[in-house]
Protein backbone atom coordinates (compact mmCIF):
# COMPACT_ATOMS: atom_id res chain seq x y z
CA UNK A 1 0.00 0.00 0.00
CA UNK A 2 1.28 3.45 -0.93
CA UNK A 3 1.52 6.02 1.83
CA UNK A 4 0.02 8.66 -0.46
CA UNK A 5 -1.95 7.87 -3.59
CA UNK A 6 -3.30 10.71 -5.69
CA UNK A 7 -5.64 9.77 -8.53
CA UNK A 8 -6.23 12.78 -10.72
CA UNK A 9 -6.52 14.96 -7.64
CA UNK A 10 -7.23 18.60 -8.34
CA UNK A 11 -8.61 21.75 -6.82
CA UNK A 12 -9.39 24.65 -9.09
CA UNK A 13 -10.28 28.07 -7.73
CA UNK A 14 -12.97 30.20 -9.28
CA UNK A 15 -10.36 32.02 -11.36
CA UNK A 16 -9.37 28.72 -12.97
CA UNK A 17 -6.02 28.55 -11.18
CA UNK A 18 -5.00 25.86 -8.72
CA UNK A 19 -4.14 22.23 -9.24
CA UNK A 20 -5.57 20.57 -12.35
CA UNK A 21 -5.10 16.82 -12.06
CA UNK A 22 -2.24 15.13 -10.26
CA UNK A 23 -1.51 11.41 -10.37
CA UNK A 24 1.13 10.41 -7.90
CA UNK A 25 2.10 7.58 -5.60
CA UNK A 26 4.45 8.00 -2.68
CA UNK A 27 5.75 4.83 -1.07
CA UNK A 28 5.96 4.26 2.65
CA UNK A 29 9.30 5.30 4.07
CA UNK A 30 10.00 7.59 1.14
CA UNK A 31 10.88 11.29 1.18
CA UNK A 32 9.11 12.93 -1.74
CA UNK A 33 9.85 16.53 -2.57
CA UNK A 34 7.99 18.62 -5.04
CA UNK A 35 9.31 21.78 -6.51
CA UNK A 36 7.76 24.76 -8.11
CA UNK A 37 7.80 28.52 -7.91
CA UNK A 38 5.20 30.53 -6.03
CA UNK A 39 1.76 30.06 -7.56
CA UNK A 40 2.58 26.72 -9.17
CA UNK A 41 0.06 24.88 -6.99
CA UNK A 42 2.23 23.35 -4.27
CA UNK A 43 0.30 24.72 -1.31
CA UNK A 44 -3.05 24.08 -3.00
CA UNK A 45 -2.12 20.43 -3.49
CA UNK A 46 -1.11 20.08 0.17
CA UNK A 47 -4.25 21.85 1.41
CA UNK A 48 -6.42 19.60 -0.71
CA UNK A 49 -4.62 16.55 0.64
CA UNK A 50 -5.23 17.75 4.20
CA UNK A 51 -8.93 18.47 3.63
CA UNK A 52 -8.70 22.28 3.95
CA UNK A 53 -9.89 22.47 0.34
CA UNK A 54 -12.34 20.07 -1.30
CA UNK A 55 -11.13 18.25 -4.40
CA UNK A 56 -12.75 19.53 -7.57
CA UNK A 57 -11.38 16.50 -9.43
CA UNK A 58 -10.16 13.02 -8.63
CA UNK A 59 -9.53 11.43 -5.27
CA UNK A 60 -6.69 10.58 -2.94
CA UNK A 61 -5.82 8.27 -0.09
CA UNK A 62 -3.30 8.57 2.71
CA UNK A 63 -2.28 5.21 4.18
CA UNK A 64 -5.31 3.73 2.41
CA UNK A 65 -7.71 6.23 4.00
CA UNK A 66 -9.81 8.48 1.80
CA UNK A 67 -8.87 12.13 2.36
CA UNK A 68 -12.50 13.28 2.27
CA UNK A 69 -14.45 10.44 3.86
CA UNK A 70 -11.84 9.51 6.49
CA UNK A 71 -10.42 12.99 7.16
CA UNK A 72 -10.30 12.57 10.93
CA UNK A 73 -8.47 9.24 10.77
CA UNK A 74 -6.06 10.71 8.23
CA UNK A 75 -5.37 13.61 10.62
CA UNK A 76 -4.45 11.25 13.44
CA UNK A 77 -1.70 9.71 11.31
CA UNK A 78 -0.40 12.82 9.60
CA UNK A 79 1.86 15.57 10.91
CA UNK A 80 1.60 18.89 9.11
CA UNK A 81 3.96 21.84 9.04
CA UNK A 82 2.81 25.00 7.27
CA UNK A 83 5.05 27.54 5.53
CA UNK A 84 4.22 30.23 8.08
CA UNK A 85 3.06 28.25 11.06
CA UNK A 86 0.62 30.05 13.32
CA UNK A 87 -0.41 28.82 16.73
CA UNK A 88 -2.34 30.71 19.37
CA UNK A 89 -0.45 33.87 20.33
CA UNK A 90 -2.03 34.16 23.77
CA UNK A 91 -0.94 30.65 24.76
CA UNK A 92 2.54 29.41 25.51
CA UNK A 93 4.23 26.91 23.24
CA UNK A 94 3.50 24.21 25.79
CA UNK A 95 -0.18 25.15 26.11
CA UNK A 96 -0.55 25.04 22.33
CA UNK A 97 1.11 21.65 22.09
CA UNK A 98 -0.72 20.30 25.12
CA UNK A 99 -4.01 21.24 23.48
CA UNK A 100 -3.04 19.52 20.22
CA UNK A 101 -1.88 16.42 22.08
CA UNK A 102 -5.08 16.21 24.09
CA UNK A 103 -7.17 16.49 20.92
CA UNK A 104 -5.05 13.75 19.38
CA UNK A 105 -5.35 11.61 22.48
CA UNK A 106 -1.58 11.52 23.04
CA UNK A 107 -0.76 10.73 26.64
CA UNK A 108 2.96 10.14 26.44
CA UNK A 109 4.77 13.47 26.87
CA UNK A 110 8.26 11.89 26.81
CA UNK A 111 8.59 12.42 23.05
CA UNK A 112 7.64 16.07 23.45
CA UNK A 113 10.31 16.57 26.11
CA UNK A 114 12.89 14.75 24.02
CA UNK A 115 12.19 16.69 20.82
CA UNK A 116 11.95 20.03 22.62
CA UNK A 117 15.31 19.38 24.25
CA UNK A 118 16.92 18.49 20.96
CA UNK A 119 15.54 21.55 19.18
CA UNK A 120 16.41 23.74 22.14
CA UNK A 121 13.07 25.50 22.28
CA UNK A 122 11.61 27.22 25.34
CA UNK A 123 8.00 26.07 25.57
CA UNK A 124 7.21 28.29 28.55
CA UNK A 125 7.07 31.51 26.51
CA UNK A 126 3.95 32.88 24.90
CA UNK A 127 3.87 32.01 21.22
CA UNK A 128 3.66 35.65 20.14
CA UNK A 129 6.88 36.53 21.95
CA UNK A 130 8.91 33.86 20.15
CA UNK A 131 11.26 34.58 17.25
CA UNK A 132 10.42 33.30 13.76
CA UNK A 133 12.81 30.39 14.17
CA UNK A 134 11.46 29.45 17.59
CA UNK A 135 7.89 29.59 16.31
CA UNK A 136 8.89 27.23 13.52
CA UNK A 137 10.47 24.90 16.08
CA UNK A 138 7.25 24.79 18.11
CA UNK A 139 5.36 24.07 14.89
CA UNK A 140 7.82 21.27 14.06
CA UNK A 141 7.13 19.79 17.50
CA UNK A 142 3.42 20.01 16.75
CA UNK A 143 3.95 18.10 13.51
CA UNK A 144 6.08 15.39 15.11
CA UNK A 145 4.93 14.98 18.67
CA UNK A 146 2.22 12.39 17.95
CA UNK A 147 4.74 10.29 16.01
CA UNK A 148 2.85 10.42 12.70
CA UNK A 149 3.28 7.88 9.91
CA UNK A 150 3.22 10.58 7.26
CA UNK A 151 4.72 14.06 7.48
CA UNK A 152 3.40 16.74 5.15
CA UNK A 153 5.65 19.78 5.07
CA UNK A 154 4.88 22.92 3.11
CA UNK A 155 8.14 24.75 2.42
CA UNK A 156 9.42 23.83 5.87
CA UNK A 157 12.60 25.92 5.90
CA UNK A 158 11.44 29.10 4.17
CA UNK A 159 12.74 32.18 5.97
CA UNK A 160 14.67 30.25 8.60
CA UNK A 161 18.24 30.74 9.63
CA UNK A 162 20.73 28.05 8.55
CA UNK A 163 20.85 26.42 11.99
CA UNK A 164 17.11 25.84 12.11
CA UNK A 165 17.15 24.75 8.47
CA UNK A 166 19.73 22.14 9.36
CA UNK A 167 17.65 20.99 12.33
CA UNK A 168 14.63 20.54 10.06
CA UNK A 169 16.65 18.59 7.51
CA UNK A 170 18.13 16.30 10.12
CA UNK A 171 14.66 15.62 11.52
CA UNK A 172 13.37 14.75 8.05
CA UNK A 173 16.27 12.37 7.52
CA UNK A 174 15.70 10.83 10.94
CA UNK A 175 12.00 10.33 10.27
CA UNK A 176 12.82 8.55 7.03
CA UNK A 177 15.25 6.27 8.84
CA UNK A 178 12.39 5.41 11.23
CA UNK A 179 10.31 4.33 8.23
CA UNK A 180 8.10 7.42 8.13
CA UNK A 181 6.95 8.96 4.87
CA UNK A 182 7.69 12.60 4.16
CA UNK A 183 5.85 14.63 1.53
CA UNK A 184 7.33 18.07 1.24
CA UNK A 185 7.05 21.05 -1.02
CA UNK A 186 9.84 23.49 -1.55
CA UNK A 187 11.35 25.98 -3.88
CA UNK A 188 14.73 25.39 -2.27
CA UNK A 189 16.37 23.02 -4.71
CA UNK A 190 19.36 22.27 -2.51
CA UNK A 191 17.07 21.27 0.32
CA UNK A 192 15.11 18.81 -1.80
CA UNK A 193 18.29 17.50 -3.35
CA UNK A 194 19.71 16.90 0.13
CA UNK A 195 16.83 14.98 1.63
CA UNK A 196 14.43 13.67 -1.04
CA UNK A 197 14.41 10.23 -2.65
CA UNK A 198 12.16 11.38 -5.48
CA UNK A 199 11.23 14.74 -6.83
CA UNK A 200 8.19 16.06 -8.64
CA UNK A 201 8.17 19.32 -10.51
CA UNK A 202 4.87 21.15 -10.52
CA UNK A 203 4.11 23.79 -13.11
CA UNK A 204 0.89 25.73 -13.50
CA UNK A 205 -1.06 23.18 -11.49
CA UNK A 206 0.29 20.10 -13.19
CA UNK A 207 3.03 17.70 -12.15
CA UNK A 208 5.28 17.85 -15.19
CA UNK A 209 7.81 15.30 -14.06
CA UNK A 210 8.32 12.81 -11.26
CA UNK A 211 11.56 10.95 -10.88
CA UNK A 212 14.36 9.97 -8.56
CA UNK A 213 16.71 12.85 -7.87
CA UNK A 214 19.65 11.11 -9.52
CA UNK A 215 17.60 10.06 -12.56
CA UNK A 216 16.25 13.52 -13.00
CA UNK A 217 19.76 14.84 -13.16
CA UNK A 218 20.80 12.15 -15.60
CA UNK A 219 17.84 12.28 -17.98
CA UNK A 220 20.07 12.62 -21.00
CA UNK A 221 20.63 16.07 -19.62
CA UNK A 222 24.14 17.35 -19.06
CA UNK A 223 25.50 20.50 -17.59
CA UNK A 224 28.14 21.94 -19.91
CA UNK A 225 30.78 24.53 -19.11
CA UNK A 226 32.69 25.50 -22.26
CA UNK A 227 35.41 28.03 -22.96
CA UNK A 228 35.58 28.61 -26.73
CA UNK A 229 38.60 29.81 -28.63
CA UNK A 230 36.70 31.54 -31.44
CA UNK A 231 33.22 32.71 -32.38
CA UNK A 232 30.53 30.54 -30.79
CA UNK A 233 27.46 32.48 -31.98
CA UNK A 234 25.96 29.38 -33.58
CA UNK A 235 25.80 27.53 -30.25
CA UNK A 236 22.29 28.68 -29.24
CA UNK A 237 20.96 27.28 -32.52
CA UNK A 238 22.05 23.73 -31.66
CA UNK A 239 19.04 21.62 -30.77
CA UNK A 240 18.93 20.63 -27.08
CA UNK A 241 20.85 23.64 -25.74
CA UNK A 242 18.89 25.43 -23.03
CA UNK A 243 19.50 27.85 -20.14
CA UNK A 244 22.50 29.28 -21.90
CA UNK A 245 24.45 32.06 -20.19
CA UNK A 246 27.89 33.58 -20.36
CA UNK A 247 30.09 33.64 -17.28
CA UNK A 248 33.28 35.56 -18.09
CA UNK A 249 35.06 33.70 -20.88
CA UNK A 250 33.00 30.59 -20.24
CA UNK A 251 29.65 29.66 -21.70
CA UNK A 252 27.43 27.52 -19.46
CA UNK A 253 24.30 25.66 -20.52
CA UNK A 254 22.23 22.54 -20.11
CA UNK A 255 22.21 20.11 -22.98
CA UNK A 256 19.80 17.32 -23.87
CA UNK A 257 21.01 15.19 -26.78
CA UNK A 258 23.92 13.22 -28.14
CA UNK A 259 27.22 14.31 -26.59
CA UNK A 260 29.45 13.40 -29.63
CA UNK A 261 27.39 15.68 -31.88
CA UNK A 262 27.79 18.55 -29.44
CA UNK A 263 31.52 18.03 -29.02
CA UNK A 264 32.14 17.87 -32.77
CA UNK A 265 30.26 21.17 -33.19
CA UNK A 266 32.36 22.74 -30.44
CA UNK A 267 35.58 21.59 -32.05
CA UNK A 268 34.79 23.94 -34.96
CA UNK A 269 34.99 26.92 -32.58
CA UNK A 270 38.04 25.61 -30.78
CA UNK A 271 37.97 24.30 -27.22
CA UNK A 272 40.08 25.97 -24.53
CA UNK A 273 38.28 24.28 -21.65
CA UNK A 274 35.31 21.93 -21.50
CA UNK A 275 33.54 20.11 -18.69
CA UNK A 276 30.41 18.01 -19.09
CA UNK A 277 28.78 16.88 -15.83
CA UNK A 278 25.45 15.79 -14.40
CA UNK A 279 23.47 18.95 -13.87
CA UNK A 280 22.63 20.29 -10.42
CA UNK A 281 18.92 20.03 -9.67
CA UNK A 282 18.64 23.77 -10.23
CA UNK A 283 19.46 23.29 -13.89
CA UNK A 284 16.90 20.49 -14.20
CA UNK A 285 14.33 22.73 -12.60
CA UNK A 286 15.18 25.61 -14.92
CA UNK A 287 14.82 23.35 -17.91
CA UNK A 288 11.16 22.92 -16.98
CA UNK A 289 10.56 26.55 -16.27
CA UNK A 290 12.95 28.24 -18.62
CA UNK A 291 12.86 28.29 -22.41
CA UNK A 292 10.08 25.70 -22.79
CA UNK A 293 12.27 22.65 -22.52
CA UNK A 294 11.10 19.10 -23.12
CA UNK A 295 8.86 17.71 -20.46
CA UNK A 296 6.94 20.89 -19.84
CA UNK A 297 5.11 20.54 -23.13
CA UNK A 298 4.45 16.83 -23.38
CA UNK A 299 2.59 15.80 -20.26
CA UNK A 300 3.95 14.16 -17.15
CA UNK A 301 7.15 12.15 -17.34
CA UNK A 302 7.51 9.47 -14.71
CA UNK A 303 10.48 7.41 -13.60
CA UNK A 304 13.27 7.88 -16.08
CA UNK A 305 11.48 10.00 -18.60
CA UNK A 306 8.64 7.68 -19.69
CA UNK A 307 5.86 9.75 -21.18
CA UNK A 308 2.32 9.41 -19.86
CA UNK B 1 -14.41 19.88 26.02
CA UNK B 2 -10.75 20.29 25.06
CA UNK B 3 -11.74 22.59 22.20
CA UNK B 4 -13.93 24.63 24.56
CA UNK B 5 -11.18 24.95 27.18
CA UNK B 6 -8.55 25.94 24.64
CA UNK B 7 -10.69 28.66 23.03
CA UNK B 8 -11.88 29.94 26.39
CA UNK B 9 -8.27 30.19 27.49
CA UNK B 10 -7.31 32.00 24.29
CA UNK B 11 -10.09 34.56 24.91
CA UNK B 12 -9.62 35.05 28.63
CA UNK B 13 -7.58 38.29 28.50
CA UNK B 14 -10.31 40.06 26.53
CA UNK B 15 -12.98 38.54 28.73
CA UNK B 16 -11.35 39.88 31.89
CA UNK B 17 -11.33 43.40 30.47
CA UNK B 18 -15.01 43.20 29.55
CA UNK B 19 -16.03 41.65 32.87
CA UNK B 20 -13.94 44.17 34.82
CA UNK B 21 -15.14 47.28 32.99
CA UNK B 22 -18.82 46.28 33.11
CA UNK B 23 -18.54 45.26 36.74
CA UNK B 24 -16.94 48.55 37.77
CA UNK B 25 -19.54 50.54 35.85
CA UNK B 26 -22.42 48.63 37.45
CA UNK B 27 -20.88 48.87 40.93
CA UNK B 28 -20.33 52.65 40.66
CA UNK B 29 -23.90 53.16 39.46
CA UNK B 30 -25.34 50.92 42.17
CA UNK B 31 -23.33 52.37 45.02
CA UNK B 32 -24.23 55.97 44.09
CA UNK B 33 -27.93 55.41 43.43
CA UNK B 34 -28.99 55.33 47.09
CA UNK B 35 -27.39 58.68 48.05
CA UNK B 36 -28.88 60.18 44.88
CA UNK B 37 -32.31 58.82 45.79
CA UNK B 38 -32.09 60.16 49.35
CA UNK B 39 -31.20 63.60 48.07
CA UNK B 40 -34.20 63.52 45.76
CA UNK B 41 -31.92 64.05 42.76
CA UNK B 42 -32.69 60.70 41.21
CA UNK B 43 -36.50 60.95 41.30
CA UNK B 44 -36.48 64.46 39.91
CA UNK B 45 -33.92 63.50 37.22
CA UNK B 46 -35.96 60.47 36.11
CA UNK B 47 -39.25 62.37 35.97
CA UNK B 48 -37.67 65.21 33.96
CA UNK B 49 -36.25 62.59 31.60
CA UNK B 50 -39.67 60.96 31.24
CA UNK B 51 -41.20 64.25 30.13
CA UNK B 52 -38.65 64.56 27.32
CA UNK B 53 -39.03 60.99 26.02
CA UNK B 54 -41.56 59.88 23.39
CA UNK B 55 -44.18 57.55 24.92
CA UNK B 56 -42.89 54.61 22.88
CA UNK B 57 -39.48 54.85 24.50
CA UNK B 58 -40.51 55.54 28.09
CA UNK B 59 -40.99 51.86 28.92
CA UNK B 60 -37.70 50.95 27.33
CA UNK B 61 -35.85 53.47 29.47
CA UNK B 62 -37.61 52.71 32.74
CA UNK B 63 -39.61 55.89 32.73
CA UNK B 64 -42.93 54.41 33.74
CA UNK B 65 -45.09 54.94 36.81
CA UNK B 66 -44.82 52.32 39.51
CA UNK B 67 -41.08 51.78 39.31
CA UNK B 68 -38.90 53.06 42.12
CA UNK B 69 -36.27 55.63 41.06
CA UNK B 70 -33.51 53.06 41.64
CA UNK B 71 -35.27 50.46 39.50
CA UNK B 72 -35.80 53.08 36.81
CA UNK B 73 -32.14 54.03 36.90
CA UNK B 74 -30.90 50.45 36.75
CA UNK B 75 -33.28 49.60 33.93
CA UNK B 76 -32.49 52.74 31.98
CA UNK B 77 -28.73 52.53 32.40
CA UNK B 78 -27.77 48.87 32.90
CA UNK B 79 -30.64 47.33 30.90
CA UNK B 80 -29.98 49.39 27.79
CA UNK B 81 -26.22 49.21 28.31
CA UNK B 82 -26.34 45.41 28.34
CA UNK B 83 -28.63 45.38 25.29
CA UNK B 84 -25.91 47.22 23.36
CA UNK B 85 -22.73 45.91 24.88
CA UNK B 86 -23.55 42.18 24.90
CA UNK B 87 -24.43 42.07 21.16
CA UNK B 88 -21.28 44.11 20.41
CA UNK B 89 -19.08 41.73 22.42
CA UNK B 90 -20.83 38.72 20.87
CA UNK B 91 -20.20 40.09 17.38
CA UNK B 92 -16.51 40.63 18.11
CA UNK B 93 -16.18 37.06 19.33
CA UNK B 94 -18.39 35.53 16.65
CA UNK B 95 -16.78 37.35 13.75
CA UNK B 96 -13.39 36.14 14.90
CA UNK B 97 -14.47 32.54 15.49
CA UNK B 98 -13.49 31.45 12.00
CA UNK B 99 -12.43 34.43 9.87
CA UNK B 100 -9.68 35.62 12.22
CA UNK B 101 -8.37 32.06 12.53
CA UNK B 102 -8.17 31.85 8.74
CA UNK B 103 -6.51 35.29 8.53
CA UNK B 104 -3.92 34.45 11.17
CA UNK B 105 -3.30 30.91 9.96
CA UNK B 106 -4.39 29.23 13.20
CA UNK B 107 -7.18 27.57 11.20
CA UNK B 108 -4.49 25.36 9.65
CA UNK B 109 -3.31 24.31 13.11
CA UNK B 110 -6.87 23.45 14.14
CA UNK B 111 -8.04 21.77 10.95
CA UNK B 112 -4.96 19.55 10.81
CA UNK B 113 -6.10 18.01 14.09
CA UNK B 114 -8.50 15.07 14.17
CA UNK B 115 -11.55 17.16 14.97
CA UNK B 116 -14.76 17.73 13.07
CA UNK B 117 -15.37 21.24 11.81
CA UNK B 118 -18.77 21.02 13.49
CA UNK B 119 -17.13 20.48 16.87
CA UNK B 120 -14.83 23.48 16.36
CA UNK B 121 -17.73 25.80 15.62
CA UNK B 122 -19.94 24.48 18.41
CA UNK B 123 -17.07 24.92 20.88
CA UNK B 124 -16.65 28.52 19.76
CA UNK B 125 -20.37 29.16 20.07
CA UNK B 126 -20.35 27.64 23.55
CA UNK B 127 -17.42 29.86 24.59
CA UNK B 128 -19.33 32.87 23.28
CA UNK B 129 -22.39 31.84 25.29
CA UNK B 130 -20.31 31.29 28.43
CA UNK B 131 -18.43 34.57 28.09
CA UNK B 132 -21.64 36.51 27.51
CA UNK B 133 -23.03 34.88 30.63
CA UNK B 134 -19.93 35.81 32.63
CA UNK B 135 -20.11 39.44 31.53
CA UNK B 136 -23.88 39.67 32.09
CA UNK B 137 -23.98 38.01 35.47
CA UNK B 138 -20.82 39.64 36.80
CA UNK B 139 -22.57 42.92 36.00
CA UNK B 140 -25.56 41.73 37.98
CA UNK B 141 -23.22 40.65 40.78
CA UNK B 142 -21.61 44.09 40.89
CA UNK B 143 -25.08 45.69 41.03
CA UNK B 144 -26.02 43.39 43.88
CA UNK B 145 -22.87 44.18 45.87
CA UNK B 146 -23.09 47.93 45.21
CA UNK B 147 -26.75 48.19 46.20
CA UNK B 148 -26.31 45.96 49.26
CA UNK B 149 -23.35 48.03 50.40
CA UNK B 150 -25.43 51.18 50.26
CA UNK B 151 -28.40 49.35 51.87
CA UNK B 152 -30.70 50.28 49.00
CA UNK B 153 -34.05 48.55 48.59
CA UNK B 154 -33.89 47.11 45.10
CA UNK B 155 -35.53 44.55 42.82
CA UNK B 156 -32.62 42.07 42.63
CA UNK B 157 -34.74 39.29 41.11
CA UNK B 158 -35.99 41.66 38.43
CA UNK B 159 -32.44 42.78 37.64
CA UNK B 160 -31.35 39.16 37.38
CA UNK B 161 -34.02 38.33 34.80
CA UNK B 162 -33.36 41.56 32.92
CA UNK B 163 -29.72 40.50 32.68
CA UNK B 164 -30.75 37.03 31.55
CA UNK B 165 -32.96 38.53 28.85
CA UNK B 166 -29.98 40.59 27.63
CA UNK B 167 -27.89 37.40 27.56
CA UNK B 168 -30.40 35.81 25.17
CA UNK B 169 -30.23 38.93 22.98
CA UNK B 170 -26.42 38.84 22.93
CA UNK B 171 -26.44 35.15 22.07
CA UNK B 172 -28.83 35.69 19.16
CA UNK B 173 -26.82 38.64 17.81
CA UNK B 174 -23.57 36.66 18.11
CA UNK B 175 -25.03 33.60 16.43
CA UNK B 176 -26.30 35.66 13.51
CA UNK B 177 -22.88 37.37 13.24
CA UNK B 178 -21.20 33.95 13.29
CA UNK B 179 -23.41 32.81 10.44
CA UNK B 180 -22.68 35.98 8.47
CA UNK B 181 -18.94 35.64 9.02
CA UNK B 182 -18.96 32.30 7.19
CA UNK B 183 -19.06 34.23 3.91
CA UNK B 184 -16.46 36.80 4.94
CA UNK B 185 -13.18 36.75 3.09
CA UNK B 186 -11.27 38.42 5.92
CA UNK B 187 -11.76 39.15 9.61
CA UNK B 188 -11.85 42.96 9.54
CA UNK B 189 -14.62 42.93 6.96
CA UNK B 190 -16.61 40.39 8.98
CA UNK B 191 -16.28 42.48 12.13
CA UNK B 192 -17.22 45.74 10.41
CA UNK B 193 -20.34 44.16 8.93
CA UNK B 194 -21.36 42.60 12.24
CA UNK B 195 -20.94 45.80 14.25
CA UNK B 196 -22.64 47.91 11.60
CA UNK B 197 -25.56 45.46 11.58
CA UNK B 198 -25.90 45.74 15.37
CA UNK B 199 -25.92 49.54 15.11
CA UNK B 200 -28.45 49.59 12.30
CA UNK B 201 -30.78 47.04 13.92
CA UNK B 202 -30.66 48.84 17.27
CA UNK B 203 -31.44 52.18 15.62
CA UNK B 204 -34.23 50.70 13.49
CA UNK B 205 -35.77 49.12 16.58
CA UNK B 206 -35.56 52.41 18.45
CA UNK B 207 -37.20 54.23 15.57
CA UNK B 208 -39.98 51.68 15.26
CA UNK B 209 -40.65 51.85 19.00
CA UNK B 210 -40.84 55.65 18.85
CA UNK B 211 -43.34 55.25 16.03
CA UNK B 212 -45.19 52.81 18.31
CA UNK B 213 -45.21 50.10 15.66
CA UNK B 214 -46.58 46.75 16.85
CA UNK B 215 -44.21 43.92 17.72
CA UNK B 216 -45.38 41.92 14.72
CA UNK B 217 -44.09 44.63 12.38
CA UNK B 218 -40.69 44.44 14.09
CA UNK B 219 -40.49 40.65 14.13
CA UNK B 220 -37.29 40.45 12.01
CA UNK B 221 -35.20 42.39 14.49
CA UNK B 222 -33.57 40.64 17.48
CA UNK B 223 -33.83 43.85 19.53
CA UNK B 224 -37.63 43.51 19.33
CA UNK B 225 -37.36 40.60 21.74
CA UNK B 226 -35.59 42.54 24.46
CA UNK B 227 -37.50 44.84 26.76
CA UNK B 228 -35.70 45.63 30.00
CA UNK B 229 -38.92 46.75 31.69
CA UNK B 230 -40.86 43.51 31.47
CA UNK B 231 -38.48 41.30 33.51
CA UNK B 232 -38.45 43.97 36.24
CA UNK B 233 -42.23 44.12 36.44
CA UNK B 234 -42.74 40.36 36.13
CA UNK B 235 -39.68 39.36 38.17
CA UNK B 236 -39.15 36.58 35.66
CA UNK B 237 -37.91 36.00 32.14
CA UNK B 238 -40.16 36.97 29.24
CA UNK B 239 -40.29 33.37 28.13
CA UNK B 240 -41.76 33.92 24.66
CA UNK B 241 -39.12 36.46 23.69
CA UNK B 242 -36.35 34.36 25.20
CA UNK B 243 -37.58 31.35 23.21
CA UNK B 244 -37.53 33.35 19.96
CA UNK B 245 -33.98 34.58 20.65
CA UNK B 246 -32.77 31.12 21.61
CA UNK B 247 -34.45 29.63 18.54
CA UNK B 248 -32.78 32.21 16.29
CA UNK B 249 -29.44 31.41 17.94
CA UNK B 250 -29.75 27.66 17.42
CA UNK B 251 -30.96 27.95 13.82
CA UNK B 252 -28.08 30.36 13.05
CA UNK B 253 -25.60 27.97 14.65
CA UNK B 254 -26.98 25.04 12.66
CA UNK B 255 -26.75 26.98 9.40
CA UNK B 256 -23.24 28.23 10.26
CA UNK B 257 -22.11 24.63 10.86
CA UNK B 258 -23.53 23.57 7.49
CA UNK B 259 -21.69 26.39 5.71
CA UNK B 260 -18.44 25.87 7.65
CA UNK B 261 -18.35 22.17 6.84
CA UNK B 262 -18.03 22.95 3.14
CA UNK B 263 -16.02 26.16 3.47
CA UNK B 264 -12.78 26.25 1.48
CA UNK B 265 -9.94 27.29 3.74
CA UNK B 266 -7.51 29.01 1.39
CA UNK B 267 -3.98 29.99 2.33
Amino acid sequence: MDAIDLKGLGHLYRNGKGVKRVDLQVKQGEVFGFLGPNGAGKTTLIRTLLGFLSPTAGSATVLGLDIVRDRRQVSTRVGYLATNPALYDALTGYQNLDFAMKVRGVKDYARLKDLAGRLGVDLGQRFKTLSRGSKQKVAILNALVHDPDVLILDEPTTGLDPLVQEAVRSLITEERSRGRTVFMSSHDLAEVEAVADRVGIIKEGEMVTVDRVENLRKQRMKYVSFEPEGDWSELPRISGVVSLRQDGRKVKFTYTGAIPALVSAMQKWGIVDLSITDPPLEEVFLSFYGQGAAGSQNGTRHEGGAER
Amino acid sequence: MTLFRQYFRAQRAGLLIWVGSNGVLAWVLASTSKPMELGGTLGSFMSKLADKFPPGLRGMFGLVPGLSPIDSLIQAKIGIWLAIILPVYACILAASAVSREVDRGTADFLLALPVRRRDILIARWAVMAANLGLIAFSTWGALYVGLKMSSAVANFTGYFWMTAQAWFLGLAAGSLAMLGSMWAREHDGALRWALASVGVLFTVDLGMRVAEMPKLARFFNPFTYFDSLQPLLRKSLVWGDAAVLLGASLVSLWLAVRVFESKQIEA
